[in-house]
C-alpha cells in the first residue's frame, strides 16, 4: 500500500516539477501563454498532440468497449489514421493561416474569413459547450483510477481535487509550454501502460493465442460485428470512425496545437507517428477480451481494467499502470482547461469586454479562466454519472460540426458566412435533438453526429452557392494566402507564372 | 503549364483511399469472421491490423517523399 501511495505521489509531483521548470522559459505575452510563441518543437508537438488526443476515453473506454460490445472499437485504428491525416492536410493550412494572420483560437480563423461577428461567437460557444463534458469524463476516469490505485485511501473527490490543483498550478505559471513538457511524460506513460497492461493481463488467460481460442469457443460474438449485444454493427463502426476523429480534431485543444507548431515540415510526419501509436490499442483488445473470460458480468464496464489489475497483477505494477491511465486523463484535461480558457480570454474578454487589455491583463484573465473551468468540470464530475464513451461521443459529435466551415475557410472562396452560420446551427440542433429529444436516436444506425454533418454540409453548400459574398477584399486576401501556401508547399500545382505574393515570406 | 499532380502524389492518395476503403467501407464486412485464425489471432482482427500497417507504411512513404509534392526551390528562407 505504501508503495502504491508513493507511485501516486510521484505521479502527481514529477509533472508538477517538470511544469514549473518549463515555466522558467515562459514570457508574459499572451502568444507565449496560449501558443508558445508559435515555436513548439517536433518532440513536444508529437507528444502533446498524441497525449491530448488519447484520453481516458481511449485508456479506459477502449477496454470497456471490447469487454461489453465486442470489436467495434477496432475502428479506432482507422480513426487514428484519419486524425493524423487531417492534422497534416487541414492542420497545416490552419497553421499557415494562423501564422500569417495571428490567430489564437478557432473563432479567430472563422470570424476573419467569414467576416462575421455572429459566427465568431457561435464558434466560441460551440467549442466551450461541447468541450466541458469531455473534460468532465477525463476527471472522472483519472480520479477513479487514483482512488482504486490507492486502495481507497485517496477518495474520488480528493483525487479529482488533487488532479486539478496540480494542473492549475503548472498551467498557471507555464501556459501551453508547461503542458507540452508534462505531456511528454504522460504520453510515454500512457502508451507503455496500455500495451503492458494488455500483455500482462492476457498472460493470466494463457497468453494472447490461448485467450483468443477460449473466447472463440466461449463467446464468439465478441470477436465479430455486431458484437454480443447485437447493436454495434457496420453503421456504428463507420459513425465512430468519422465522429471521433473529426470531433477530437476540431476541439479547441487541438487547434492550439496547430497554431503552436514551429515548422511546417512536422505536419507531414504526424500522420505516420500518430498512426503508428495506434498499435497501443492492441493492448486494450487483450485487456477487454481477457476480462470477458476472467471477470464476466461486471456492472460498470469502465472498471474492467482497474478490476483486472487489482485481481491479477502485483499491487505495485497495478498502481503503476493505473497511474498511466490517470496520465491519459490528465494529459487531455490539462490541454482542454487551457484551451477553453484561451477561448474565453481571447474570444470573449479581449474581443468584447476589454479590447484595450494589455498582455499582462490578458494572461491574468486566462489564468482566472483556468480556475473557473476546472471548478465547473469538478462539480460536473461529482454530480453527473455516465459511461465515459457515451458522454465522450456526444460531446465529440458537437465539435465535429466545426469541420464544415473550417474546410470552407481553407479551400473555397465561395464559402458564405450565412451558410457557415446556419449550417452549424442545423448540425448542432440535429445532434442535440437526435441525442436527447427524438424517439429514434440513430436513424439507419448512423450516429446523431453523422446526421448533423450531413445536414450541416448540405446547408453549407446550398446556401453558399445561392448567395454571393459582398466582401471581395476579405475573399481575395484569403485567396492570396491559399495561393501562397500552394506555392510554398505544392509548387507543382501552380502554373509557372503564378508567383507568390510578397507576404509568403512572412508566413514562414 | 506544369502538371498539377505528380504520379507519386496520385499513388500516395490512391493507396490511402484503398486502405481506408478496406477498413471503413462495407467491404470490411467480408472480413467480419473469426476463421481462419492467423497465428492464433481472429481473422477480423488480423484484417484490421494488416490494413492499419499498410496505411501507416503509406504515411511513412508519404513523409519521405514530401507527400508527392515537388519540393519548393531551396531559397534559404527567402524568396
Amino acid at each position: 500500500m505504501t508503495g502504491s501511495i508513493l507511485i501516486i505521489a510521484a505521479f502527481m509531483i514529477i509533472p508538477l516539477i517538470v511544469g514549473l521548470v518549463s515555466a522558467r522559459k515562459s514570457q508574459t505575452t499572451s502568444e507565449d501563454f496560449f501558443v508558445q510563441g508559435r515555436a513548439m518543437g517536433s518532440i513536444a508537438v508529437f507528444f502533446t498532440v498524441a497525449a491530448t488526443w488519447w484520453s481516458a476515453f481511449a485508456f479506459l473506454g477502449s477496454n470497456a468497449t471490447f469487454y461489453t460490445s465486442g470489436p467495434i472499437y477496432l475502428t479506432a485504428l482507422a480513426w487514428n489514421l484519419l486524425f493524423g491525416f487531417m492534422y497534416y492536410w487541414v492542420g497545416k493550412r490552419v497553421w499557415y493561416l494562423g501564422k500569417r494572420f495571428d490567430y489564437l483560437t478557432p473563432s479567430d480563423l472563422m470570424g476573419d474569413f467569414y467576416n462575421s461577428e455572429a459566427l465568431r461567437v457561435l464558434v466560441a460557444v460551440i467549442t466551450l459547450i461541447f468541450t466541458v463534458p469531455y473534460l468532465q469524463i477525463q476527471l472522472t476516469g483519472g480520479a477513479y483510477l487514483i482512488e482504486v490505485a490507492s486502495g481507497g485511501v485517496v477518495p474520488f473527490w480528493l483525487a479529482a481535487l488533487l488532479f486539478y490543483f496540480i494542473i492549475i498550478v503548472y498551467v498557471w505559471v507555464g501556459g501551453i509550454r508547461a503542458i507540452a513538457w508534462t505531456d511528454v511524460i504522460y504520453g510515454a506513460l500512457l502508451f507503455f501502460g496500455m500495451m503492458y497492461a494488455g500483455y500482462y493481463i492476457a498472460g493470466q488467460a494463457g497468453g494472447p493465442t490461448s485467450m483468443f481460442a477460449q473466447l472463440a469457443s466461449d463467446s464468439p460474438a465478441h470477436l465479430t460485428l455486431p458484437g454480443p449485444n447485437g447493436n454495434m454493427g457496420y453503421s456504428m463502426w463507420f459513425s465512430l470512425f468519422v465522429i471521433v476523429a473529426i470531433g477530437a480534431f476540431m476541439g479547441p485543444q487541438i487547434w492550439l496545437r496547430m497554431y503552436s507548431v514551429k515548422s511546417g515540415k512536422l505536419f507531414g510526419l504526424m500522420p505516420f507517428l500518430l498512426g503508428l501509436a495506434a498499435f497501443a490499442y492492441f493492448g486494450s483488445v487483450l485487456t477487454g477480451y481477457t476480462g470477458v473470460l476472467l471477470e464476466p458480468g461486471l456492472e460498470n464496464a469502465d472498471q474492467i481494467l482497474p478490476v483486472m489489475l487489482m485481481n491479477y497483477a502485483p499491487y505495485l505494477l497495478a498502481s503503476l499502470i493505473m497511474a498511466a491511465g490517470a496520465a491519459a486523463a490528465m494529459s487531455t484535461a490539462n490541454s482542454q482547461i487551457h484551451a477553453v480558457s484561451t477561448v474565453v480570454t481571447m474570444d470573449i474578454y479581449k474581443r468584447y469586454v476589454n479590447p484595450q487589455a494589455d498582455q499582462k491583463r490578458i494572461v491574468h484573465i486566462g489564468r482566472l479562466s483556468l480556475v473557473g473551468f476546472s471548478l465547473a468540470a469538478y462539480i460536473l464530475a461529482l454530480t453527473v454519472p455516465g459511461l465515459l464513451v457515451t458522454i465522450g461521443i456526444a460531446a465529440l459529435a458537437g465539435t465535429a460540426q466545426l469541420i464544415v466551415p473550417t474546410l470552407g475557410a481553407i479551400t473555397w472562396r465561395k464559402a458564405h458566412p450565412q451558410a457557415a452560420f446556419w449550417g452549424l446551427i442545423l448540425g448542432i440542433v440535429t445532434v442535440l435533438w437526435l441525442s436527447y429529444g427524438a424517439s429514434v436516436s440513430n436513424p439507419l444506425g448512423l450516429h446523431a453526429g453523422i446526421w448533423g454533418l450531413i445536414l450541416n454540409a448540405s446547408a453549407f453548400v446550398i446556401i453558399s452557392l445561392a448567395l454571393q459574398r459582398k466582401d471581395a477584399d476579405v475573399v481575395e486576401r484569403f485567396a492570396r494566402a491559399r495561393r501562397d501556401y500552394t506555392a510554398e508547399y505544392h509548387p507543382e500545382q501552380l502554373e509557372d507564372d503564378a508567383a507568390p505574393s510578397p507576404q509568403v515570406i512572412e508566413a514562414r | 503549364m506544369r502538371k498539377r499532380f505528380t504520379t507519386r502524389k496520385v499513388a500516395i492518395y490512391g493507396s490511402m483511399l484503398l486502405g481506408f476503403l478496406m477498413l471503413e467501407s462495407p467491404l470490411m464486412l467480408m472480413a467480419n469472421k473469426i476463421e481462419p485464425m492467423v497465428m492464433g489471432v481472429p481473422f477480423f482482427l488480423v484484417w484490421n491490423l494488416v490494413w492499419w500497417g499498410f496505411l501507416t507504411a503509406v504515411f511513412l512513404y508519404a513523409y519521405l517523399t514530401n507527400w508527392g509534392s515537388a519540393r519548393a526551390p531551396s531559397t534559404g528562407g527567402k524568396r
